[in-house]
This record gives structure tokens, C-alpha cells and sequence, in this order.
């Protein structure tokens, strides 16, 4: 009887079929997964909002934009004639170039070193960072001195984790007033931590004649620099041929004595730079930000200011060499900016030359064999930040593309505020309100008159999540944050960031 | 073949219970920990990624992931009376090389079910975890998210699904090496007994938790699996992917010298 009751209960078990069922269900769920994230994405996401005329008038028009939410999420569109399409963009974005950190500095020449050596007065210094098995100790000896003699260097470093660089001299300088040096000798980590007399430039860079300028150009292979006119020099572009890694640097480099100490010089030059083009005498780049997009079909440009304001643009192949150089008829003034903006076509160059709140004037030209063929002149306002600009393909039409913002606002609980930024409030409630890109306004002008817009547009991305989670913080830390989630990409790459 | 694949779906299936409740287990308690982020009000307008990482329940993945290869070979690994595995590779009719792959085949299964789950888990719990966050900033926000697609932007978004569905080929080697890895190495464990095993068992777990190291900045959705070579993470990535590939190196030979020099009890 019991053996019965148990032949009953008795489950059969299919091992086989149990197995290759689950197999079947994992595998359904995890390409179920991957095709939500090919297909479905939104191919609604930007939408076309046509408040003047029609369509016919994008004819001849290519705008191309990306939408990047996070590394590997993201839409890029085109609205090509009139017509916008979306493609997923579910790949991380490649590096635009080489990660580098410039640092220059006025450090004593060695020839002198002996003699500010003598002179220099200082003491012992010890401290700690980190906490508990973390802590790490370190102590030392620092001492300062004063002189009128010094050597610009500049060094620039690869910072992906390989610490390649180049160091290369930009001269002595003579100051009119006695400069603070200071040289630090740290009984560990020697290489990285201890250095012979110098001073940053930050803190002498108003008193001190004679400092050149060093702005990374290109930081793809090879690495160009713009190197600014000073100490009799002129200004010019230069390329650094090679990098050294950290245990070439250690070889080349020799120890010099401070104050009995062997400590390694940081006046001998490593790696190689070569000047590959000169500029006129009292001829300087104009100031800007970013150089990234100044990019022809057959090489580079830049701006150029001649010490009175007229900007000059400068035509470069695509090995650095000037092709030509031709007076715009603009003019900047102090404190203006130059922000060079992605062209829609590869023979087009766009940029803005506005005042610190972001006002002031945008050119648009055309380009043909190296020379203006036409030029479009317009103001631009801070309110609505210009994006980009560009003559249609028969240079009949011009389409202005600019942000458009909306306010934002968010009550933030007081207690929230009080535990995150520390403030205490009387109300419940804190409003906040910020202004968010919700789009971009797409106006094509005729463009002999650029009064009136024969067509006017809104390609709308909505409010996103990004921009809820950013003003929100923003409001509980009460600390103005800014995203940038949609760019215009030039005509002279694709959304991927490879040159076409 | 076909004997390999049954013993397979044997040794797979032996562990269906203690396997299925640790994954039972740690889905339940994500969605707990999901919706007790989603109701904070200070997480009130973040992004799902954010969610999932002020979670917690990264460390609630990442302990499955260590736990799941030794669930997976639970009555094996830990006899019971009543679940005490009598094969042996001399009763067995197969040759000897099939019965750690087999092993490893059955690992390797279970290791792709809890992906399943997790992405399961992670889809499914959008949408309460939205509803329940909008209905917490319900009152704060003076404005409503617009734009088209959120459900795309919030998932594909996701550091931890995309790492679970891989789109690119570096993704896809690091999903290789998180499954592959405690395959490859659960032989080496069960072949080896007593103090032998414990080591083994340690370094197995240590090998595992190199490659989730590995695969933390991903999940987090910090950097792509394509980044990893690169940038701030690249020393540390070298060292720890190096550590790991010689100790894999190492428990793998030894496990198959004990394979060929014992008969063993399964």
C-alpha cells in the first residue's frame, strides 16, 4: 500500500524537453530585447512643425543633427529637401581625437639654477590625503626664490592612462619685476613630484610681457598647436612630430642639484614639435574656443586679427600649408569671442564673432577654389543662440538655424533643498525654473532680404526626461546645470563622428 | 553528441530548484528595491539608469552573478542524502572529456537564464517604476516629459540591459567573458574535494568578481565596453584583466590534470 502511494506521486521528469524549453524562453527574451532596442526606437523622435510657407522651400537644404542621450543611446537625423529621416545610433560614439592636457610653465633656465639656488629660502613640509587604508603620507622639502631671467615651456600630455608627452621650449623671457619661484623636492615619488624653480603661468600671465599663447588645434594624429605671437617671435602653428612614454622621458631627462638634491630638470625639451606655418608679424588667431569645426573640403581654416580688429580668414591644406589669406571686412573688439559653427556643406564656413552674453554678428560664405564666392553677414541675439547657417545649393535661399528654449519650472520640497544644499528656507516649496532646448527653430530667408522668412519651422524634440532630471537637480542643489543634447553635425563628418 | 546533451539537460535540471529560487529570489528583491528608489522624492525626476544605479540593485546582480555558477552545480557540489549524484565517469557511458563539458554547458545555461531574467526584470519594471515616480513628482513638476519615445530613451539608456544586450562587438565580448568564465571554471570545482575545492572555489569567485569589475563601468552605463582600453579605466583594466586571465589560465589546467587523474564521483 505504501509502496503504491508512492509509485502515484512519482513525477516523471523530462529533463531534455524541460531544459530546451528554458533554453528556447531565455533566448526568446533576450532577442525580444534586442529588437526593441534595433526597432523600436522613435522614428517620431524629431517631428517637423511648419509655421510659415511650405516645405518646397528646404529644396536644396541638408541639415544633420544628433541627438545623444547617453554614450550608447541616441538618434541622428537629416532633413534633406525637405524630408527628415531618423537612423538609431546604438553604438558608443569614437573618440573625435587624442586626449591631451597642456600645461605651460616659467621655469629657471639651468644655467641659472645655481644662483637662484644660492639665494632661495624654504623649509621642510609634510602632509597626508586619503583616509584610512587609503591614507597616503608624503613630505618634503619646498624652498622660494626671485628672478628676472626666465624660460617658457610648455608640456603636453597624453591623459588616456599611457602619459606620452612632448615638452619643447618657447624661449627666455627677461621681466621687468622679480618673478616667485618655487622648486619642491619630495622625498618619494621623485619623477612626478619633484621640480626645480618655476612658476605657473596662471599667476603671472598679467604681469609678465612676452608669454606666448598655446591652444591645442587638432587633437588627431598628428597634434597641431596654435603657438601665439610674443617674445619677439611670431605666431604660427605648430605639429608635434613625437611623444615619448614616461620611461624615455626618465632616460632623457637629467637631474639637476637643488639645495644638495638630485632632482630632474624641467627645462630639457623631450619628444619633437615642428612649426609647419608661420603668421604675419603682429597677425594673431583670433580668440576662440574650439577650432573643431573649421573645416573645408580641402583643408582647414581659421580666423586671423592683425593687432587692429580686422579679421582675415586663412586657408590651409591638408597638411598645414597656407593656401591663401583674404581680409573678411569684419571687425572684432575686445572681449568678443569668435565661435566657429558646423557648416551644412563642405565648401561652406560658418561662424559668429558675439560679446560675452552672446550677441554680436554670424557670417556665412561660400567658398569656390579657395576664394569668397559669397558672404551673408547677419546679427545674432543671446536669446536665440545661433546653430548654424547656409546657402541653398543655387546660393538663392539662406536657412538660419537657431535653439529653441522653453521655460521650465519645478517646486522643490524645502526639505529636500535644506538636506542637499545645505539652505535653510522658510517656505515648503522652492520654485525653479530654467531654460530648456526643446528644439530648433529652421528659418530660410531669400537671401538678398533677410527681413522677412519665406518659410519658418520648429523641429521639435519635446521636453525629455534628461532635461526633467537636469532642472531638478538643478532646483534641489540649487546650482545652475546646463546639457547639450542635440548638435548639429558639419557637412565634413557623419553622425559618428568619421570624416566624409 | 546527443548523449552530451542529455547529460546536459540532466545536470541543468538537477539544480532547477535551488538555481530557480536564487533567481526568483533576486528579481523579487529588485523590484522592491526599484520601486522603494521610485517612490523617493529626491529621485523624483531622474532618468531610469539613475534609478536602477540609486537602486542598489547592482550589488543585488552582482551577487547572483557570483552565486549562481555554484547553484547551478548545487546537488552536485553539495551532496545531500537524499539528492546524492551516483554517477561516475565509469558508470557513465560517455567519454570522459563530455562530463565537464556538460557541466560547463549546464552552467553556461544558467548563466544565460538569469540574463533573461535580469533584462526580464528590467523591462518589466519600467512602467510601474515610471507610473510610481511620475506620481511622486506629480507635484513638483510644472511641466510634463514630451518627448516621443520614452520607453526607448529610458531602456536603451539602461547601462545594465545594454551590457545584457549586446549592439556591439566589444559589448558582446564582455557578455562572452561574464558567462564563459564560471562556465569554463565549474569543472575545475566540482572535480576537485575538501581543501582543494574551497581554494578553488575562492579563486573561481575571485575571477568572477575581475570580470564583473570589468563590467561594473558598463552596467553602470559610465563607459561603453568599447572605452574599456581607454582613458582613466585603462591601467586598472589591463591589471585586472590580466590577473584574471593568468588565474583562469591556472584553475583550468589544474582542474584538468584532476579530471584525468581521478575517476570521478559526479
Amino acid at each position: 500500500m505504501k509502496g503504491e502511494r508512492k509509485m502515484k506521486h512519482k513525477k516523471v521528469v523530462r529533463p531534455y524537453s524541460v531544459c530546451l524549453a528554458s533554453l528556447a524562453a531565455g533566448i526568446a527574451v533576450l532577442l525580444a530585447g534586442s529588437v526593441f532596442l534595433r526597432a523600436g526606437y522613435p522614428a517620431d523622435a524629431v517631428v517637423l512643425q511648419v509655421q510659415t510657407g511650405d516645405t518646397s522651400q528646404l529644396q536644396g537644404f541638408t541639415l544633420q543633427g544628433a541627438w545623444q542621450e547617453t554614450i550608447k543611446s541616441g538618434i541622428s537625423f537629416s532633413l534633406e529637401n525637405g524630408s527628415l529621416t531618423t537612423v538609431p545610433q546604438l553604438q558608443a560614439e569614437p573618440d573625435s581625437g587624442i586626449a591631451l592636457w597642456g600645461q605651460g610653465r616659467l621655469c629657471v633656465p639651468e644655467e641659472n639654477l645655481a644662483e637662484v639656488d644660492a639665494q632661495a629660502a624654504g623649509g621642510a613640509f609634510s602632509g597626508s590625503y586619503g583616509a584610512f587604508f587609503l591614507r597616503s603620507h608624503y613630505e618634503g622639502m619646498n624652498f622660494t626664490a626671485e628672478t628676472t631671467h626666465l624660460e617658457e615651456i610648455y608640456a603636453l600630455t597624453v591623459t588616456d592612462g599611457s602619459d606620452l608627452s612632448v615638452r619643447f621650449s618657447l624661449g627666455e623671457i627677461e621681466t621687468s619685476a622679480p618673478v616667485t619661484v618655487t622648486a619642491e623636492i619630495h622625498t618619494e615619488n621623485r619623477v612626478w613630484g619633484s621640480f626645480p624653480y618655476c612658476t605657473a603661468l596662471d599667476g603671472v600671465a598679467d604681469t609678465v610681457s612676452g608669454i606666448r599663447e598655446v591652444q591645442i588645434l587638432s587633437a588627431e594624429k598628428p597634434v597641431s598647436l596654435y603657438v601665439g605671437p610674443g617674445n619677439g617671435q611670431n605666431a604660427g602653428i605648430w605639429q608635434v612630430l613625437q611623444l615619448c612614454t614616461p620611461e624615455e622621458i626618465e632616460q632623457i631627462v637629467p637631474d639637476v642639484m637643488i639645495h644638495g638634491t638630485a632632482v630632474p630638470s624641467n627645462t630639457e625639451p623631450y619628444g619633437a614639435v615642428e612649426e609647419v606655418c608661420t603668421l604675419d608679424a603682429g597677425e594673431r588667431l583670433a580668440p576662440c574656443a574650439d577650432w573643431y569645426n573649421a573645416r573645408l573640403d580641402n583643408g582647414r581654416w581659421f580666423l586671423t586679427e592683425n593687432g587692429e580688429g580686422e579679421l582675415s580668414l586663412l586657408l590651409l591644406d591638408e597638411n598645414w600649408q597656407i593656401l591663401s589669406k583674404q581680409l573678411l571686412g569684419m571687425k572684432m573688439t575686445e572681449g568678443q569671442q569668435v565661435t566657429v559653427l558646423p557648416s551644412m556643406r563642405t565648401n561652406e564656413i560658418v561662424f559668429t564673432v558675439t560679446d560675452s552674453n552672446g550677441a554680436g554678428q554670424a557670417s556665412v560664405l561660400r567658398m569656390e577654389n579657395g576664394k569668397v564666392q559669397a558672404q551673408k553677414v547677419m546679427t545674432v541675439t543671446a536669446e536665440t543662440p545661433l546653430l548654424t547657417a547656409g546657402f541653398s545649393q543655387d546660393g538663392t535661399k539662406l536657412m538660419i538655424v537657431s535653439e529653441k528654449a522653453e521655460d521650465l519650472t519645478v517646486l522643490v520640497p524645502a526639505a529636500l533643498r535644506e538636506q542637499y544644499a545645505y539652505t535653510p528656507m522658510a517656505e515648503s516649496e522652492v520654485p525653479y525654473t530654467a531654460d530648456a532646448v526643446t528644439g530648433w527653430n529652421v528659418q530660410v530667408y531669400p537671401v538678398d532680404d533677410l527681413s522677412e522668412p519665406s518659410f519658418s519651422a520648429v523641429l521639435d524634440f519635446g521636453v525629455t526626461q534628461q532635461w526633467a532630471r537636469e532642472i531638478w537637480l538643478s532646483g534641489v542643489y540649487n546650482v545652475e546645470r546646463n546639457i547639450s543634447r542635440f548638435e548639429v553635425i558639419g557637412a565634413w563628418e557623419n553622425a559618428k563622428g568619421e570624416h566624409v | 553528441m546527443k548523449r552530451l546533451l542529455r547529460y546536459t539537460a540532466w545536470n541543468w535540471s538537477m539544480s532547477r530548484v535551488p538555481a530557480g529560487l536564487l533567481l526568483a529570489v533576486g528579481a523579487a528583491v529588485e523590484c522592491v528595491l526599484l520601486c522603494a528608489a521610485a517612490a523617493m522624492p529626491y529621485l523624483a525626476g531622474v532618468v531610469y539608469n539613475e534609478l536602477v544605479l540609486s537602486s542598489g540593485i547592482l550589488w543585488v546582480v552582482a551577487l547572483e552573478y557570483l552565486c549562481i555558477p555554484v547553484f547551478a552545480q548545487f546537488h552536485q557540489l553539495f551532496p545531500g542524502k537524499g539528492t546524492r549524484v551516483s554517477d561516475t565517469v565509469m558508470t557513465l557511458p560517455m567519454r570522459r572529456w563530455q562530463l565537464p563539458v556538460g557541466r560547463m554547458l549546464a552552467t553556461a545555461l544558467w548563466l544565460l537564464l538569469g540574463m533573461a531574467v535580469q533584462v526580464l526584470v528590467l523591462l518589466v519594471m519600467w512602467g510601474p517604476v515610471t507610473a510610481l515616480q511620475q506620481s511622486v513628482a506629480a507635484g513638483y513638476f510644472q511641466f510634463d516629459v514630451t518627448a516621443r519615445g520614452s520607453s526607448w530613451w529610458a531602456l536603451s539608456g539602461c547601462g545594465l540591459l545594454r551590457l545584457l544586450l549586446p549592439t556591439e562587438g566589444a559589448d558582446l565580448m564582455i557578455v562572452a567573458l561574464l558567462v564563459l568564465l564560471p562556465s569554463v571554471l565549474i569543472p575545475t570545482v566540482s572535480v576537485l574535494r575538501g581543501r582543494k575545492r574551497l581554494a578553488a572555489v575562492l579563486l573561481a569567485l575571485a575571477e568572477q568578481f575581475c570580470a564583473a569589475y570589468l563590467a561594473f563601468p558598463v552596467a553602470a552605463g559610465i563607459l561603453a565596453a568599447s572605452q574599456l582600453g581607454t582613458a582613466f579605466f585603462r591601467r586598472s583594466a589591463y591589471l585586472v584583466g590580466g590577473v584574471m586571465f593568468c588565474g583562469a589560465v591556472a584553475l583550468l589546467l589544474w582542474g584538468l590534470r584532476a579530471w584525468y587523474r581521478c575517476e570521478t564521483a559526479a
